[in-house]
């Protein structure tokens, strides 16, 4: 039985806001990736400044997260109230762990991902500083993606499951964190201009579910040993959870693709598509929910 | 904070389903459940893995915390061993938290009991002598 205690709580909220920070800061390069050649105008300025001022807040709220890592760990351990947060012995186990190699890592990776969102040019001329920007954002992804894996049950894997966890959450962070922006796209751009960005995410997409639904099988197979365990185990439940959850995203992608997008023209507004996708963004929210859950309280069947 | 705490009880009432194992302990010395005849001189805990030890608690029955040589340790170990005082008969359990190698805290707790303890002993004896030297 999984004793939740407040710490239990708070560490899951930590990993929810780290997760979150991920996913906020790959899905605003992919949106920003896909407007950079395609757009123009004044209302590519105002999404492009929106887009760095949100880029800026999810380095920071990813920043918030490592630096509360280290003592709230520290609080769980110790488990003598918020004292224990500030305890040197606790403070020295955590830092000594790969909690503290992550923290180090991550918190490293976010430094330069700050630095180079607040130095981010909207109209930059030069082909290869656009170039060197998005090389630089996308080792950066990659880093933090990969911190994920120096904990938990992916710690002791070898170095083919952690690369297969890195692109799987590089994948569903990439689609939950394009909702929002693309939401904000619908107040912001035009009608036209909003059909066109939805309709090169949508070639995109499927670049992106393929690699999700690829590694996560992978990941599936290495992590349960038996089908039946899918079904039984705690960790399976969840993750059949999470599965049903992503289908529904399909889904709803699917809809947004094939019938909403198209209609945007011919009914010259974007109200139905906005709502759809806020539902859509509720449902991300519940996956990463899901998937702090899981790896947070629970383990992996033995 | 009621919010907080309401979450918390949610939380806990979903979550009613066994969590996997991580690194357990694989060895204690008194064992769980023992009864030992005289007052261990040393505990001892050696787990599946290597593991940071933050806490280790033992409480007699009264809930009264026994002091020993307990240190935390952020060096990664498997096995760990304390000398312990002369301990009175009554039962004890002894709670460990850990950190594991994946960066996962564990914590568990288990109970000995020491009928007789080498200080009881002695205390008995001076008792008898003492009430056959009134008589």
């Amino acid at each position: 039985m999984i004793q939740v205690s407040e710490w239990s709580v708070l560490l899951l909220l930590l990993k929810l806001a780290s997760y979150s920070a991920l996913a906020a800061l790959a899905g605003t390069f992919l949106i920003r990736f896909i407007i950079a050649s395609n757009l123009s105008g004044h209302h590519f300025i105002s999404f492009s400044q929106y887009l760095k001022r949100w880029q800026i807040q999810c380095v920071a709220l990813g920043f918030i997260a490592v630096i509360l890592q280290v003592p709230i760990e520290a609080g769980a351990i110790a488990e003598s109230g918020v004292a224990g947060m500030l305890d040197p012995f606790m403070q020295e186990i955590v830092w000594q762990s790969v909690i503290g190699e992550q923290a180090l890592f991550r918190g490293a990776a976010l430094f330069v991902a700050m630095i180079v969102a607040l130095n981010w040019r909207i109209n930059i001329k030069h082909r290869f500083a656009v170039v060197i920007n998005n090389t630089v954002m996308l080792v950066l992804l990659i880093s933090i993606a990969y911190s994920f894996t120096f904990t938990g049950h992916s710690a002791n894997e070898n170095g083919l499951v952690k690369s297969m966890l890195t692109f799987h959450l590089l994948a569903i962070a990439s689609w939950v964190g394009s909702l929002w922006p693309l939401y904000k796209s619908c107040t912001i751009l035009s009608v036209h201009e909003v059909k066109k960005v939805m309709h090169l995410f949508g070639h995109l997409a499927i670049i992106v579910v393929f690699v999700l639904l690829i590694s996560g099988l992978a990941l599936l197979l290495n992590y349960l040993h038996s089908l039946s365990a899918l079904f039984t185990s705690s960790y399976g439940q969840l993750i059949l959870l999470k599965l049903l959850l992503v289908s529904a995203m399909l889904m709803m992608g699917a809809w947004h693709k094939l019938i909403l997008v198209p209609r945007i023209t011919q009914k010259q507004h974007v109200g139905t598509l906005k709502r759809s996708i806020s539902v859509e963004m509720l449902i991300a929210a519940f996956v990463l929910i899901t998937t702090s859950v899981f790896t947070t309280l629970v383990g992996p069947p033995n | 904070m009621k919010l907080f705490n309401s979450a918390v009880v949610i939380l806990g009432l979903v979550l009613t389903f066994s969590a996997s194992a991580h690194i357990s302990l694989k060895q204690s010395t008194p064992t769980q459940e023992a009864m030992l005849m005289q007052s261990p001189e040393q505990l001892s805990l050696t787990f599946g893995g290597e593991v940071r030890l933050a806490k280790v608690i033992i409480k007699d029955e009264k809930n009264k915390s026994i002091n020993f040589d307990f240190k935390p340790s952020s060096t990664p170990s498997t096995d760990f061993n304390w000398s312990l005082p002369s301990l009175a008969h009554g039962t004890y359990t002894v709670k460990w938290t850990v950190l594991g190698g994946d960066g996962h805290k564990m914590s568990d707790s288990f109970s000995f009991m020491v009928h007789q303890s080498e200080s009881s002993n002695m205390m008995q004896e001076q008792s008898n002598a003492h009430s056959k030297h009134n008589h």
